[in-house]
């Protein structure tokens, strides 16, 4: 090999076995993927719980990283990088616990206490809370790269990218079907981190100088000594409840599920957004009653999520024979089954069951559904606002069945934001109901039925004689209800078009909504995203810019087949699990088998890899298409899922293989650019694609953007190959 | 001299960091998103003062521009500048309300929602808001009209006359200013209840009471009730959670009751924000103390709303305390708002202690008052009974 790195001017690092270092590479692929699970999961239900929060948190985590891996190539200077390993591993096993801890802790520190945190405030607070993490380990994997290579004498960049990657299906295999189950946020990171200082221990244990194996027992001790004392979870989740007691308190895999108490009522948050209050009349009525007293005599009714918030109750005061409340978080249910007793009555069916799912698989008909699920704030909550879900709802409904949507707070006047929210869900419904009315309560409440529908709603609650403390003449007036009803109406634009599964207008306008409260513009992160691209993009060769698509299409598709599932089988948290794990495992596989595929990498092999790249990703909706329409057997539906991203992941990883093996060059450089880069493309495309191109443009068109710039890179590969003059890579 | 040729992407690269080093240096990159997507300047071109506008009232010429002098915030304007509020701008050299008879919401309410409940009890109220206003609650409401600007919103053309003559064609016993902020919209809130006497109509003000002295004088010689948020009793609070002061509201309070204008005092119970119990102590001893004891007092339960949706609902156990200590402290008809179906809707008679209004929502099951006195012990009842 031509030796042109300057390692061989540096002391040589101790006689420290190769398979130790690939146990640390494995460590951090492992450490990485868990503590970013879990920071993703914390600043969700810390901040807020919406694709553009998990967009900028990715983003920021892999910008940042990306930075570290950069600035890692400076470690070969250094003397004595088997220390800097060990210390690597410390500085990995304590972080995530600091990071965890202050993303919790300082939130009502830093900002206004119970407030909902800005589009801005979320991207400078975390890009600040993710800096050490994500600096110690993008460096730590150039580090780990180059000193591999080293050892092997050869170019390992290759290697050490599959087995993080290895290391990565470990942990989220190991996180994602298991340890989410049984332990909290910081039992998880206190585990992680004994693991790293296990492998720590490993590296000094015979090799080790002596400060590094006494730093290694005092950061054991530490941990240790913290994890016995302090209950780290419940101690720094009080902090985001500041006057309130906890009383239960759950890491579940849809979010953190949190109950308080304060004087003699109890609070239900979920992702610390409250869900409801005891006590609150208001809000358990109005979901009910409205679309209730619409059906003369409502014997069957779904109740999709809700019942934490009173719904059954009210349900019962009509003379029902059966209630079937479906929720997708089994958590909630135990919840609800611990606070709500008339769970038990007998008239109530329960199923933990993503909603779609249960409606599509129900031989029940139904005289009555109120929806009563979280705003679409999430590509997967969009499900529900759907013409699709409507016309399956349809199907399983009675004749002259009412269909109730409750969704923004009805204000005195509509803004544009919520006046798009409010036009697309009424369009949306309007296509597939003959009528649909809107009763502005102080929720905005969609009422649909092929029956007639009637606002004078206080008039057939007395009717009716059902004793409601606020659905009642008392405090409805139908005059001025239906004056208001009139106003809102008004604001409907036809031309707002509607929401389906895979153009999810909706979420997009929803989004919108939200952002709106922090008098942000929705284009703004995007425009500040397209500046950094160009910035970058005057600044590489080539080959980067491949792997920068390369990054772009692998954050893009995990994110495309992730929603595509979804809509198309139904939210089911193991299997999403399953996705996101065989994506990481198709990555290695690739990385590892491109070796033996293509032996002497040249350009021409780069290229091809690229278009394929870029034909596979635009042959997606074609794949989507077939599955929606066919509507094979549920199983056939997650084989041919499961094999769609191993192998596009698996073509990716080739990619990134023969882009390390064509660089050349020094390996830390080499590595820290490639990994980098790779990184920035992830990055950009996890964020412009979840929070722009999928709600702007929807799944299909993003599917077909996303080959199209892998073929446009491949293809000014093509035209530049000339260019193109390997600079003294290894022939391996 | 040796000169150095940069090659065109060299030049490119260049630019564009020198660009985006002026853009994040100059401005700050907070700064440079919310310019970019802040659609809340609103400032006016020389060329295109609306028809809905005014020139305004209290403001004073200085060096430094027009300074507003209509409530605390003093806002100096430079040419084309508009104020906190959104409702004020520099025209040419004189102050201008940008929020004339152009209002955004218009609906008809019972007047126990703004509310009163000693005040022309089960009428009902015409009610106007224009885009703006002076504070910024983290909590608000109507955010979607008071942190916008009356160009950013979809207005009626409803100037003051036709106000009048719609409440009246209505058969509403008053015109409400209310849902924003009205003493943003100054002008048009004092020419519309100044016509609204001549028709017997009466006006009614929904405030945060941030608002100076003179102006509020002005008003009050055409209004007929005020309810004023009276935050919290803690100026830092107010500072936090509104962006405003709690001293002015407190001399707002004090004027009202000289210029013998109804007035009913509605305190948000925000947990961990206003819910302190000693505070709310101090607070009803100086209203008590300032002679106020007479009002009602709306000790209303808190909803997340806007910004501030980390929070619970109110305990009702916490409002109910709040009511025990006002009653302690010697206010006379604390009630809870937000609650429906509590028995602190009703209202008991400060001397006899009896029920003499059954209140439910926005109507009167049993009313034990005759000509304003409690039936039982025929003690006068502070309130406005009938029009």
């Amino acid at each position: 090999m031509k030796d042109n790195s300057p390692s061989s001017t540096t002391m040589l690092a101790l006689d420290v076995p190769h398979w130790k270092f690939l146990l640390a590479v494995v460590a951090l692929g492992v450490t990485c993927i868990i503590t970013q699970i879990i920071i993703l999961r914390e600043s969700l239900a810390v901040f807020y719980g919406n694709e553009l929060v998990i967009g900028i948190i990715l983003g920021n985590w892999m910008i940042l990283t990306g930075i570290g891996a950069y600035v890692g190539r400076f470690t070969q200077r250094l003397r004595v990088r088997t220390d800097l390993v060990v210390a690597g591993l410390l500085l990995l096993a304590i972080l995530p616990i600091l990071t965890a801890l202050l993303l919790r802790v300082m939130k009502n520190v830093a900002f206004p206490v119970g407030s909902m945190i800005g589009i801005v405030e979320i991207l400078y607070g975390s890009f600040l809370l993710l800096i050490p993490y994500c600096l110690v380990s993008g460096g730590a994997f150039t580090l780990l790269a180059d000193v591999v290579s080293e050892k092997r004498g050869e170019n390992m960049i290759t290697s050490v990218y599959a087995w993080e990657a290895i290391g990565s299906v470990i942990g989220g295999l190991s996180f994602s079907f298991a340890a989410v189950y049984f332990l909290t946020t910081f039992e998880a990171l206190l585990l992680l981190a004994l693991f790293d200082l296990v492998v720590a221990a490993v590296f000094t244990i015979s090799h080790g100088r002596g400060g590094a194996r006494f730093a290694v027992a005092f950061v054991f001790l530490c941990i240790l000594v913290l994890s016995l004392l302090v209950d780290l979870d419940r101690s720094s989740r009080q902090s985001l409840f500041i006057d309130q007691e906890i009383v239960y308190d759950k890491d579940t895999p849809y979010g953190s599920l949190v109950v308080t108490t304060q004087a003699d009522q109890l609070n239900f948050y979920e992702n610390s957004t409250l869900l409801c209050s005891t006590n609150d009349v208001t809000t358990s009525e109005e979901a009910v009653h409205y679309a209730m007293i619409q059906h003369p005599n409502p014997r069957s009714v779904l109740l999709i999520s809700g019942a934490i918030s009173g719904s059954v109750q009210e349900i019962l005061k009509y003379d029902v024979d059966r209630i079937d409340y479906v929720e997708f978080n089994p958590w909630l249910i135990e919840l609800a089954r611990k606070y709500i007793s008339v769970l038990s009555d007998d008239r109530v069916h329960i199923a933990a069951q993503d909603a779609r799912l249960f409606v599509r698989q129900s031989s029940q008909h139904y005289d009555v559904a109120l929806v009563n699920v979280s705003e679409p704030s999430t590509a997967q909550l969009n499900r529900y606002y759907t013409v699709e879900f409507f016309n399956e709802l349809r199907s399983k409904l009675n004749p002259g069945a009412v269909v109730s949507l409750g969704l923004l707070p009805a204000t005195d006047y509509q803004g544009e934001a919520a006046r798009r929210v409010n036009s697309v869900t009424f369009n949306t419904l309007q296509s597939i109901f003959q009528n649909v009315l809107i009763v502005p309560g102080l929720k905005t409440y969609y009422l649909a039925s092929d029956s007639t529908l009637s606002l004078a709603i206080a008039r057939m609650i007395e009717g009716r004689g059902l004793q409601n403390t606020y659905v009642n003449p008392y405090y409805i007036d139908d005059r001025i209800l239906d004056q208001r009803a009139q106003l809102m109406e008004e604001t409907i634009d036809e031309e707002a078009g509607v929401n389906t599964d895979f153009a999810p207008a909706s979420y997009h306008q929803y989004l919108t909504y939200w952002l709106s409260l922090f008098r942000s513009d929705y284009w703004v992160l995007m425009i500040v995203c397209l500046i950094a691209l160009l910035v970058a993009a005057l600044n590489v060769n080539l080959i980067s810019v491949g792997m920068f698509t390369g990054g772009f299409a692998a954050s893009s598709v995990e994110i495309l087949l992730l929603i595509a599932f979804q809509i198309i089988y139904g939210y089911v948290y193991q299997i999403v699990g399953i996705i996101v794990t065989l994506f990481m495992a198709g990555l290695a596989l690739g990385a590892l088998w491109s070796r033996r595929l293509i032996p002497l990498p040249q350009i021409r092999h780069y290229i091809v890899i690229q278009i394929v790249i870029g034909v596979c990703c635009a042959l997606l909706p074609l794949w989507f298409l077939l599955l929606r329409e066919a509507l094979p057997h549920p199983v056939v539906v997650q084989g041919v899922f499961f094999l769609l991203t191993v192998a596009i992941a698996g073509v990716i990883g080739i990619e990134f293989s023969l882009a390390a093996r064509l660089r050349g060059g020094w390996i830390a450089a080499v590595a820290s650019e490639l990994y980098s880069i790779d990184l920035m493309g992830s990055a950009i495309g996890a964020l412009l694609v979840s929070a722009y191109f999928i709600p702007v443009f929807g799944i299909f068109n993003v599917s077909l953007l996303v080959g199209a710039l892998s073929v446009f890179s491949g293809t000014l590969l093509y035209m530049r190959r000339k260019n193109f003059v390997p600079s003294g890579a290894e022939a391996k | 001299m040796e000169q150095r040729v940069l090659s065109k992407r060299e030049f490119l690269r260049c630019s564009l960091f020198g660009a985006c080093g002026l853009i994040v240096g100059s401005n700050g990159f907070d700064e440079m998103i919310r310019l970019l997507g802040d659609k809340g300047a609103a400032g006016v071109s020389p060329e295109d003062l609306w028809r809905w506008s005014k020139e305004a009232l209290f403001y004073v010429k200085t060096p430094r521009g027009l300074k507003c002098l209509k409530c605390p915030n003093t806002c100096v304007l430079e040419e084309g500048q508009t104020g906190q509020c959104r409702n004020r701008v520099n025209y040419k050299g004189k102050m201008y309300s940008i929020a004339y008879g152009n209002p955004c919401a218009v609906h008809i309410d019972p007047i126990e929602k703004k509310p009163f409940f000693h005040f022309l009890p089960t009428t009902r109220a015409f009610s106007i808001a224009t885009a703006g206003c002076n504070l910024a609650c983290l909590n608000c409401q109507n955010w979607d009209i008071s942190q916008m600007s009356p160009r950013e919103t979809e207005n009626y053309d409803l100037m003051p006359a036709r106000v009048v003559e719609e409440c009246a064609q209505r058969g509403c016993e008053s015109i409400a200013y209310t849902y924003s902020e009205p003493t943003t919209f100054f002008e048009y809130t004092y020419d519309t209840a100044k016509l609204a006497r001549t028709r017997n109509i009466r006006s009614v003000l929904k405030s945060n009471g941030f608002i100076n002295e003179e102006p509020l004088r002005m008003l009050c010689k055409v209004l007929d009730a005020a309810n004023i948020d009276l935050k919290s009793f803690d100026d830092d609070a107010y500072i936090r959670l509104a962006g405003g002061r709690l001293a002015p509201i407190l001399r707002t309070l004090e004027v009202l009751h000289e210029e013998h204008v109804w007035l009913e005092v509605t305190n948000l119970v925000v947990p961990s924000w206003t819910d302190n119990l000693e505070v709310i102590r101090k607070m009803c001893e100086w209203l008590v103390s300032k002679g106020l004891r007479d009002y009602p007092i709306h000790f209303t339960r808190f909803v997340p709303q806007y910004k501030l949706t980390h929070l619970p609902l109110t305990p009702v156990a916490t409002l109910e305390k709040a009511r025990e200590v006002a009653l302690k402290a010697g206010m006379r008809y604390p009630y809870l708002g937000n609650v429906p179906g509590h028995w602190a809707e009703h209202t008991f008679c400060h001397q006899c202690g009896k029920m003499i209004i059954e209140r439910r929502g926005y109507q009167i099951l049993t009313n034990h008052l005759a000509d304003g006195r409690c039936k039982f012990c025929q003690e006068l009842i502070p309130g406005v009974w009938s029009a």
